[in-house]
C-alpha cells in the first residue's frame, strides 16, 4: 500500500471501524509504519480511541448522557419499605445490563464490575450525599421518585450546583415506588464539586418535581 | 500524540541508535511505541501484554541493529520494527495457546510505573487531548462516543443516522481532522 492509496480510500478510517480484511490490515500497518505522514495520523488516531474509550469528551447528549434502568416494583404501597431493597435487587440487573449493554468498553476489564449506587432523595430530606465512581469509571444513582413521576414520564436534568447542564433526557418511570437507575460516566463530573439533579413534568419544563442535591467525592 | 521532533530515519539515526544516544532513544521508543500501542490495542487483551509486546520488540530490534550495525536500507526502520512486532505477537498467541490460563488478576493494573518526566509529559498530552476532544462539535462527539465508547454496531449508527457506511468513515474522517486541528491549535504555543 502507498501513501495515496491510503489516503483515497481512507484506509485510516477503515482501519478504525474495523472495516479491513487481514491482508489489508497487515499490509496498512507495514505502510504506516514506513510512511511519516501516516504514522502522524496514526498516533493522532489512537490518542483519540484510547481518550474516548476512556470516557473523555462525553457529549452532553440526552440520549446519552446517561443510561435509565427502570425497575418494577409490585405495590405502591410497599415502595417505601421495599425501597432499599429493590435498589439492592436492582443492583443485579444493574450490573449485567451495565457489563453487557450499557459499558461494552468495561468488558475490556474482563471481570465483574461492582457498582456503588447511593441512593438520592428529595434535597429537603437528610443530608447531602456524597457520591463516588466505580471502578469502571461510572456513578451509579439511585434516585428515589417519591411520588414525583408525572404520568409515567419524568424529565431530569443534571447540573453544576453553579446552573450549567451536564446531562439531561426524558424517562419512562412506573408510579410504584421503584427508584429511578441512571448510570453516568464519571467523565461528566469533577470531584469535589455539588450537583443538583432536578425532575421536571415533560409537559411544563418549568415546574420542578423534585430536586437531589448531591456532591461526587474526590478518592 | 504531540508531535515529535522530526528525526529522518538514515544510517546516522540507526547509528546513534546503536550508540544509545539518550535523545534518539527516546525518539525510537515514544515513536514506534506509540504506533504499536495503536496497532496491538485491538490484538491483545490487556495493557499489560500490550506492553510486554512492546518491550520485547524493542529488546529484539535494539540487539539486532547493535549486532549488524545496520539494515538493508536505514529507510525501512519502520518496516522491521513491524516485522518484529508481528514476531512477537505471534509467539505470543503461540505461547498462550499452550500454557494454562493467567490468573485474573494478572493483567488488571499494569505496576510498572512510568518516571516522573514521562508522567508529566503524558499527563499534561492527556490534558490537551482532553482539552481538543471537548472542543469538538456535539455531533462529532457523539459519533466518537458511539463507536469507541459504546461500541454500538456500525450498521446500527448509520440506521440511526440515515447515512451508509462509506458515509460513516467520512464523518469519522472529518471528526479526526476537527480534532487534530484542534490539538495542534493547543500545542502551538
Amino acid at each position: 500500500m502507498d501513501h495515496r492509496h491510503a489516503v483515497e480510500t481512507l484506509a485510516m478510517e477503515r482501519y478504525l471501524l474495523d472495516e479491513m480484511t487481514g491482508q489489508e490490515r497487515d499490509a496498512f500497518e507495514e505502510h504506516f509504519f514506513s510512511c511519516a505522514e501516516c504514522a502522524e495520523d496514526a498516533r493522532a488516531a489512537g490518542a483519540l480511541r484510547d481518550a474516548v474509550a476512556a470516557g473523555t469528551g462525553a457529549p452532553v447528549a440526552r440520549r446519552s448522557g446517561a443510561s435509565v434502568v427502570s425497575m418494577p416494583v409490585r405495590s405502591r404501597r410497599l415502595a417505601t419499605v421495599v425501597l432499599p431493597w429493590a435498589v439492592a435487587a436492582s443492583l443485579a440487573v444493574v450490573a449485567g445490563y451495565q457489563a453487557l449493554v450499557v459499558q461494552p468498553a468495561l468488558r475490556r476489564s474482563g471481570g465483574p464490575l461492582v457498582l456503588s449506587p447511593v441512593t438520592l432523595r428529595p434535597s429537603s430530606r437528610g443530608t447531602e450525599p456524597v457520591v463516588f465512581a466505580s471502578a469502571g469509571g461510572v456513578i451509579t444513582l439511585a434516585v428515589d421518585l417519591g411520588g414525583a413521576a408525572a404520568d409515567g414520564e419524568i424529565e431530569y436534568d443534571i447540573h453544576h450546583a453553579g446552573g450549567a447542564s451536564i446531562a439531561s433526557d426524558r424517562a419512562r418511570v412506573s408510579n410504584d415506588g421503584a427508584p429511578l437507575l441512571l448510570l453516568l460516566p464519571a467523565s461528566l463530573f469533577k470531584p469535589g464539586e455539588r450537583y443538583v439533579l432536578a425532575l421536571k413534568d415533560p409537559r411544563n419544563a418549568r415546574l420542578t418535581l423534585a430536586d437531589y442535591r448531591f456532591t461526587v467525592g474526590v478518592r | 500524540m504531540a508531535r515529535l521532533p522530526f528525526h529522518e530515519f538514515d544510517q546516522a539515526y540507526i547509528d546513534r541508535l546503536v550508540a544509545a544516544d539518550p535523545e534518539t532513544e527516546r525518539h525510537f521508543t515514544r515513536y514506534f511505541g506509540d504506533l504499536m500501542t495503536f496497532k496491538l490495542r485491538s490484538r491483545l487483551r490487556s495493557p499489560a501484554l500490550v506492553e510486554d509486546a512492546k518491550q520485547e520488540t524493542f529488546v529484539r530490534v535494539l540487539t539486532s541493529l547493535k549486532q549488524k550495525r545496520n539494515l538493508a536500507s536505514a529507510q525501512t526502520l519502520g518496516a522491521f520494527v513491524n516485522a518484529v512486532c508481528n514476531n512477537v505477537v505471534f509467539e505470543l498467541y503461540r505461547s498462550g495457546a499452550r500454557t494454562t490460563p493467567l490468573p485474573d488478576e494478572y493483567d488488571t493494573v499494569d505496576p510498572r510505573k512510568p518516571g516522573a518526566d514521562a508522567a508529566m509529559v503524558a499527563g499534561e498530552e492527556r490534558a490537551l487531548v482532553t482539552s481538543a476532544l471537548e472542543g469538538l462539535p456535539q455531533k462529532d462527539r457523539e459519533l466518537l462516543h458511539w463507536l469507541f465508547f459504546e461500541e454500538r454496531d456500525k450498521d446500527d449508527i448509520c440506521r440511526e443516522l440515515k447515512i451508509d457506511r462509506g458515509y460513516l468513515r467520512v464523518l469519522l474522517h472529518r471528526a479526526k481532522a476537527r480534532f487534530r486541528e484542534r490539538f495542534a491549535e493547543q500545542g502551538t504555543p
